[in-house]
């Protein structure tokens, strides 16, 4: 079993021109072990990307305080493809368009950046195992052969994502809002490649703002985060009685003084 | 402009070159180029001050002498021309359809008219000093030509090669003539072996007629301190060129490459890759000029700068009063790996008709660090993660129409300078 720490964690982000540092997340504690399926649902701007990119990395999020760790060794001084090779992963809200680099070729790189020099997967390994995949997504093969996310709609670039996801078979597997974007019958394929991976070795933590994605993938334990923390941790329950009652009324009754984006 | 020592050692090789046994007709073009030269300019190439660099001074230093052309050892060119050694290998299948190609002496001999009729017309043509001087002092290159109505599809591949214990400069010239309806493929690789200071002068002369259609590609690998390449391209009626130069030379460069889209409906693409690193200093002057009615011409040219390099991209369109439907269209991009280097994107368009097409983009910008971050966040390392955003960005001005294992083998010789520098 591995496990990921979040311990007291505090990320500023900083804006590219003043230099100026706000701070995101503000002491956020959460604990994740392989098995176990995670959720965590908050208001737009609550910081909920900005934890995921700060896990993976990001250059522009600055961890000011608290740490976080895969089995008690501490990534923050590790690069992001170290961490990458560690076993994270993070499907992105918004994956990058690359022109000019196949999503072949990059696949292949990248399955390839995990393995010493003489363990290099052969094409035809590597081949078979992305038609599987490519199969259980639904997805044609000509999505291989055109430039890495470049013109995708944006439900392809999500299960482009998903895709990389079951290739790279990560420990530690961040989705971050992999439902936006996605139709009915698209969410279930991409559920289905998600739980396809399910397993000891294997942890999930979802990001998303609709409960119908957790009908699919039924997690472990749901964090509400606002303004920074997780409020409150509960089970698949926790969604179904939020989408009723709404975060407002979560604030209130935890007595939080914090201003959601969309009160006046 | 030119130093006093570059023309006293301008004049000695020209003396010893008007010393050599040629015919008479020749000599007097030699001289005429000469006397054009003298009173003739350097080319004007924007943003970049090369004119007191040393361009024709023979310089005796060799910066290395080692063999390291692999180019050789892995392919067998069918014309190679190694300073004034000359080897052939024709297919079997383009000598049966009547590809003719001559040595420059072969041409001297054989097909003196022809020879004579290109070097007059490009002594015409010519409006700088650097032309001029390349035909006055030109010692080698070859001659080739495709009959009417002839259609190659194999790669003819060309090495041209400067050797640097020539004690004079190197001035080569290719000139290519393609028949009416004919079709031919060039792969060009333009070397230095061994290394050498000397200045690298080369020329490329290309006549297409009615609806011939000719790819051309250009693989630069110079290592002499100073090279000039001189591309020029005339289109008959309907005709096609496809150019694709790779500039990966090791020392300065001046590359002039020109379609004078002259027929009606005639076609002309010109895509540019170059990698300067250290201190190099590349200068590009790529032109299309759109004289035929309906005529399509195309620029592409993309750059990577390393190290404390320069790099400069002039886009020339011109579009001449008559030529009514005509397309021109270019794009000039360059990515800056390095701080200390300086780039220029610098397109000009001259429009002298209405109904026209034209319009041109250039961009100059550094590594795009969320592409950077993505691809590091799949696991591969920096250096792999900027490899594969640098050489996507410059494989899209690679032709699709190339053969693949022509296309593979230019961009391993850019990853190659991409490390190496
Ligand atoms: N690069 C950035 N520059 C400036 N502000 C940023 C940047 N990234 C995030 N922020 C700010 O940080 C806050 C948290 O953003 P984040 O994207 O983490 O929210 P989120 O919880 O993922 O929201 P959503 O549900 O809308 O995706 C927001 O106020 C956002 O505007
Ligand atoms: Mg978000």
């Amino acid at each position: 079993m591995s496990t990921l720490v979040i311990r007291q964690l505090h990320v500023a982000i900083v804006d590219n021109e003043t230099k100026k540092q706000t701070e995101i997340i503000k002491g956020l504690d959460l604990t994740i072990n392989t098995g176990e399926t995670h959720a965590i649902m908050g208001p737009n701007g609550t910081g909920k990307s900005t934890l995921s990119q700060a896990i993976m990395g990001h250059p522009n999020y600055i961890v000011t305080s608290g740490d976080i760790l895969v089995d008690n060794v501490s990534l923050l001084a590790k690069t992001v493809d170290e961490r990458a090779r560690l076993g994270l992963f993070l499907a992105m809200q918004y994956p990058v368009e690359i022109s000019g680099i196949t999503n072949f070729e990059f696949m292949r790189a990248a399955m390839n950046a995990q393995r010493s020099p003489k363990e290099q997967l052969s094409i035809g390994n590597f081949m078979a195992e992305l038609q599987r995949n490519l199969k259980m997504l639904n997805m044609s093969e000509a999505m291989l052969e055109r430039y890495l996310n470049e013109g995708f709609s944006g439900g392809e670039k999500k299960r482009n994502e998903i895709l990389q996801m079951m290739m790279l078979r990560p420990k530690f597997a961040i989705l971050d809002e992999i439902d936006s974007g996605l139709d009915i019958d698209a969410l279930q394929v991409v559920a289905q490649g998600v739980n396809a991976l399910a397993g000891p070795k294997f942890a999930t933590l979802m990001i998303t703002h609709y409960q119908r994605l957790l009908d699919y993938i039924k997690p472990d334990y749901v964090h509400i985060m606002m303004d920074g923390r997780i409020v409150k941790t509960g089970t698949g329950a926790l969604a179904q009685e939020l989408e009723q009652t709404g975060y407002a009324h979560l604030r209130d009754e935890l007595g939080l003084d914090i201003k959601l984006v969309d009160e006046d | 402009m030119v130093e006093k020592v570059e023309k006293q050692a301008l004049a000695t090789a020209m003396e010893r070159i008007l010393k050599q046994v040629e015919p008479q007709w020749l000599k007097e073009i030699r001289i005429q180029a000469w006397q054009r030269a003298n009173q003739l300019e350097l080319p004007r190439v924007d943003k970049i001050a090369y004119k007191d660099w040393p361009q024709f001074i023979t310089s005796k230093t060799i910066i290395k002498q080692q063999k390291d052309i692999d180019a050789q050892q892995q392919i067998e060119y069918q014309l190679s021309n190694y300073a004034d050694h000359y080897s052939k290998k024709l297919a079997k299948s383009m000598q049966e359809k009547g590809l003719k190609t001559y040595t420059f002496k072969e041409a001297i001999q054989l097909v003196p008219q022809i020879l004579k009729d290109q070097l007059i017309k490009m002594l015409k043509q010519a409006n700088t000093k650097t032309e001029a001087y390349q035909i006055a002092l030109m010692t080698s290159g070859w001659l080739i030509k495709v009959p009417d109505n002839v259609e190659i599809d194999e790669v003819l591949t060309i090495l041209t090669d400067q050797a640097s214990d020539q004690q004079t400069d190197y001035c080569n010239q290719t000139i290519v003539i393609l028949g009416k309806n004919s079709k031919l493929k060039i792969m060009h690789e333009i070397a230095s072996t061994p290394q050498s200071a000397s200045p690298t002068h080369i020329g490329v002369n290309i006549t297409l007629h009615a609806n011939a259609q000719l790819q051309y590609i250009g693989l630069d690998q110079l290592a002499s301190n100073f090279g000039y390449l001189k591309r020029t391209a005339h289109l008959a009626t309907a005709s096609q060129l496809n150019w694709q130069l790779v500039d990966l030379s090791k020392g300065n460069l001046i590359s002039e490459c020109t379609s004078h889209l002259i027929g009606a409906g005639s076609e002309s693409k010109i895509n540019v890759i170059s990698i300067t690193s250290q201190q190099q200093q590349h200068g590009f002057n790529t032109k299309l000029l759109n004289y035929g009615h309906h005529s399509k011409g195309e620029i592409n040219q993309r750059g990577v700068l390393l190290d404390a390099s320069k790099l400069v991209f002039n886009g020339i369109g011109k579009i001449y009063h008559g030529a009514h439907g005509t397309y021109a269209n270019q794009e000039n991009r360059l990515m800056m790996l390095s701080s200390h280097a300086s780039g220029d994107a610098n397109p000009i368009l001259l429009i002298e008709e209405n109904d026209v097409v034209a319009g041109h983009a250039a961009s100059v910008g550094q590594i795009d660090k969320q592409q950077l971050y993505y691809l590091m966040s799949r696991g591969l390392s920096k250096a792999m993660a900027q490899k594969l955003v640098v050489t996507g960005f410059l494989s899209k001005t690679i032709d699709s129409s190339i053969d693949q294992a022509l296309a593979q083998r230019i961009l391993g010789k850019i990853e190659e300078k991409l490390v190496n520098g």
